[in-house]
Order: structure tokens, then C-alpha cells, then sequence
């Protein structure tokens, strides 16, 4: 029988993360809101079984990034779609630091941004995220050094010499 | 020296969503609601595998007029029941199958599944030509089971556990008369053609799983056990068990995704089996 104590608990201690995680892929905290909540649902879908991993926490970042990937691209196609109409206005937040990350990160292409988000706001090492993503470690390699340096351009920041990864 | 990149990203840690986090207890509920709706989708991409030509305006006809009976207990001999109003086919014939209803009377209690604290739901939409077995392993072909085709009625229900999870499902079909043998044939066929194979389970995360046939005829007029292994990370394997009974035309399968012994969901068939009599 499904533990809903050690999923609530799992829950609240996770999703947090998660939702930053989502915020940097999605550059929307509304939509990274609502991908949050169906990707811990899919988890209590399967309790039973995602309680048993060593890493949960895992499983239900890579539905919510699939979700995501997936809102996303609806999302793109309806942009291009209202472009059609007419330039949307610019819209003023109280973070301009923080909108000109979340704009620079959505210059990037999605799994370059992918892989920033994973390895530089989540932390985890690149073994795992070419675990995570399904790709060889060295394309994640690659697509964190293009990242890296698409994005060092976009905020106007010097890069290190050194390779990060 | 700090990775400017990783201090930049810094600055996206710890923003709070513009509702603010839904409460566990309502994110449980949103899971429950997602299975509902799954199967929903299930009946749906049957028609389209099939490619039947029912379309959901049809469907959505053959729910809105339900046979109404006024006998509470159908007979299973396939005899029609005395009924006030036989529900026309979508294109006007008359059905071919008898318009009984199936009765809440049929379906297991919580006293019957033998656990406190689960809840049995109410039946919600769906497609209508949803079968228990069908996504036990891929490919499935309605076709190859012919006697889905002379189903004539279905109704289902959960059980979910108090906590919010959903436990199990029964089905109660009702088939043309004198079918309900065969469609037993096509569970076994659809046990055979799936056993030994480890078919990923897109409902369970994509792990791989195994239908055994363990059981035959211990219920009713004839009866099924399959055992269902999900083969966990790490060796470990999770068994639950599923039994369908037949008693004339009446079919009642039940799922039961906590049962781990094989002779509860055996008293659980003949229970069910006796809810069709």
C-alpha cells in the first residue's frame, strides 16, 4: 500500500528545487507552477513504485522536464503563431536582473538550456545528467560549453579560461 | 573565483510559483483524476488502433441513453430482462444485443475487498470499448479478439485507499448471448499471447512488467488468476494479482494493484462471482 507520509514529506522536501529547475527551462513560473504539480501527481500515480528508487527526486525531474520541453514547444508554436498578429508589448518586472537570465536563458536552444539548468542552477554532475537526458556524456559536454558561452554573451560576462566541465 | 554562469543562476533559486505550492493532499487528488482521465484515453486509442469508425458523438449517445431495466438482477442466461425502454443502435437498427442493465448490486463492496479503508468510486466516462486486457503488452489488435465485438454493455468502478491511491478496477461486461465463453477464450488467448514478455508499462514509469496465467475455472461458471510482475531496479520484483469470472454472459474482472496473495484474490473472485449470480 502507497505511503502518503512519505510522499508528502517527498513533496515538500523536493519541490522546491524542482520548481527553480522549471523556471530556468520554462522562463515562466506560472507554467513551471502547474508542470510542478502534474509531474508530482505522476509520482503519487506510481508511488508504490518511484517510493522504491534510490532517487526519486530523479524520476520526477525528468517527467517535469519532459513536460515542460513539451509546454514549451506548444508554446513556441503559439508564439509564432500570435507574432503573425503583431509585436506583444513589452512587459516591465520588478527583477530586471532576473528577467534579462530568464530572457538570455530562453535564447538558448532548449537542450543547451537543458543542460545549464541541470548541471549550474541543480547542481548535478554531468554522469547524471547524461543518465537524465539519455544522451552520451560528451554531448552534454558540448552543449554545456555552447551554452556556457552563448550565455556569458547574452548577460555580457567574462567566462574563465578554463573549461567549467 | 566563482563560475559567473553558476552565479548567475543562483538568482533563479527560491522564487515562489504566483499561487504558491498546491497542498500534498491536493496533488494526490490531481493524481487520481489523471488515472480517471487515462483510462478515458485507453478506450479512446483502442477505437483508433482498431480503426473503428465510432466516433465520440456516438459514444457520447450511448452514455447519455443508458438501457433502463426493471429488474435489478440481470439474468446471466442471456435471457432479456424486462426492460422500459431498449436503447436504439446509433444508426437506428434495432441492437442486437439484449438491453439489460448491469446493477450496482454486481460490483464488490469495500467489506468484500477485506480492507477498511478503501473507498469504491463512482464509474466515470469511458470509452466504451475499453477491455481490462488490453494494454497488458503490446501490440494489441481488437480484431484478434473477436469477441470484444459482441460486447453489449460494460460499467466499471475503483477502489482507492483512503490516502487518495488508487487500488484497483473492476469491470462488469456483459456479452451477446452465449459469447461470454468465448470472450474468456480471449483472455486466455490475450494471457497467452503476452506471457513471457516484459513489456515496459508506460503507467508505471516505463518498467518493464509480466502477465502470468496462474489459475483457471475456481469461480463461477469459469475464472482466471494472472499474476502481474513489475521487475523493479535492482532485482527486486512487485507482484499483484488480477482475476476475472464469468457467470453466463457476465464477465467481472477486478484488478487489484495491493493484493500480494494469491489465495485473497482468489476469495475475491468468488466473491465476485457471486455478486453476478
Amino acid at each position: 500500500m502507497p505511503d502518503s507520509d512519505s510522499f508528502d514529506a517527498f513533496y515538500r522536501g523536493t519541490r522546491q528545487r524542482l520548481f527553480d529547475c522549471l523556471v530556468g527551462i520554462t522562463g515562466n513560473r506560472a507554467e513551471a507552477q502547474d508542470v510542478v504539480h502534474e509531474a508530482y501527481a505522476r509520482a503519487w500515480q506510481r508511488w508504490q513504485t518511484v517510493g522504491d528508487y534510490a532517487d526519486p527526486e530523479a524520476w520526477v525531474r525528468t517527467v517535469a522536464r519532459r513536460l515542460a520541453v513539451s509546454q514549451w514547444r506548444r508554446a513556441r508554436s503559439a508564439l509564432r503563431a500570435h507574432r503573425r498578429t503583431g509585436p506583444t508589448p513589452p512587459v516591465r518586472g520588478p527583477d530586471v536582473e532576473l528577467m534579462t537570465l530568464v530572457a538570455a536563458l530562453g535564447k538558448l536552444p532548449m537542450k543547451q538550456r537543458e543542460a545549464i539548468v541541470l548541471h549550474h542552477l541543480m547542481g548535478l554532475p554531468v554522469t547524471q545528467i547524461a543518465r537524465e537526458i539519455g544522451a552520451p556524456e560528451g554531448t552534454v559536454k558540448a552543449r554545456l560549453a555552447r551554452g556556457r558561452q552563448a550565455l556569458a554573451a547574452l548577460l555580457a560576462v567574462d567566462l574563465p579560461e578554463e573549461s567549467h566541465v | 573565483m566563482s563560475d559567473p554562469i553558476d552565479t548567475a543562476l543562483q538568482r533563479l533559486r527560491d522564487q515562489k510559483p504566483p499561487g504558491g505550492f498546491a497542498s500534498a493532499d491536493a496533488v494526490r487528488r490531481r493524481g487520481i483524476r489523471r488515472t480517471y482521465r487515462q483510462i478515458v484515453a485507453a478506450g479512446v486509442a483502442v477505437l483508433a488502433i482498431a480503426g473503428g469508425v465510432v466516433t465520440w458523438a456516438e459514444t457520447h449517445t450511448d452514455r447519455r441513453t443508458p438501457p433502463v431495466t426493471t429488474s435489478p438482477t440481470p439474468s446471466p442466461s442471456g435471457t432479456p430482462s424486462a426492460t422500459t425502454s431498449p436503447t436504439p443502435s446509433p444508426s437506428g437498427t434495432p441492437s442486437a444485443a439484449p438491453p439489460v442493465a448491469l446493477t450496482p448490486a454486481m460490483f464488490l463492496t469495500a467489506a468484500d475487498l477485506g480492507a477498511g479503508d478503501l473507498v469504491i468510486g463512482q464509474a466515470g466516462e469511458v470509452g466504451r470499448d475499453l477491455w481490462m486486457w488490453q494494454d497488458i503488452c503490446k501490440p494489441y489488435r481488437r480484431a484478434d479478439y473477436p469477441s470484444l465485438a459482441k460486447r453489449a454493455q460494460m460499467d466499471w468502478r475503483d477502489f482507492s485507499r483512503t490516502g487518495g491511491y488508487g487500488a484497483g478496477f473492476q469491470m462488469i461486461e456483459r456479452y451477446e448471448p452465449g459469447v461470454g465463453p468465448r470472450n474468456f477464450d480471449d483472455v486466455r488467448a490475450r494471457l497467452r499471447d503476452c506471457a513471457g514478455q516484459q513489456t515496459p508499462d508506460p503507467a508505471i514509469g516505463n518498467l518493464p512488467l509480466r502477465w502470468t496465467l496462474v489459475a483457471n475455472g475456481f469461480a463461477g461458471d469459469d475464472a482466471v488468476l494472472a499474476k502481474k510482475e513489475v521487475l523493479l531496479e535492482g532485482g527486486r520484483v512487485r507482484v499483484s494479482f488480477a482475476v476475472a469470472v464469468r457467470v453466463g454472459d457476465l464477465v467481472s474482472t477486478v484488478w487489484l494493484d495491493d493484493v500480494t496473495s494469491e489465495a485473497i484474490a482468489r476469495d475475491i473472485a468468488v466473491k465476485a462471482a457471486a455478486r453476478l449470480r
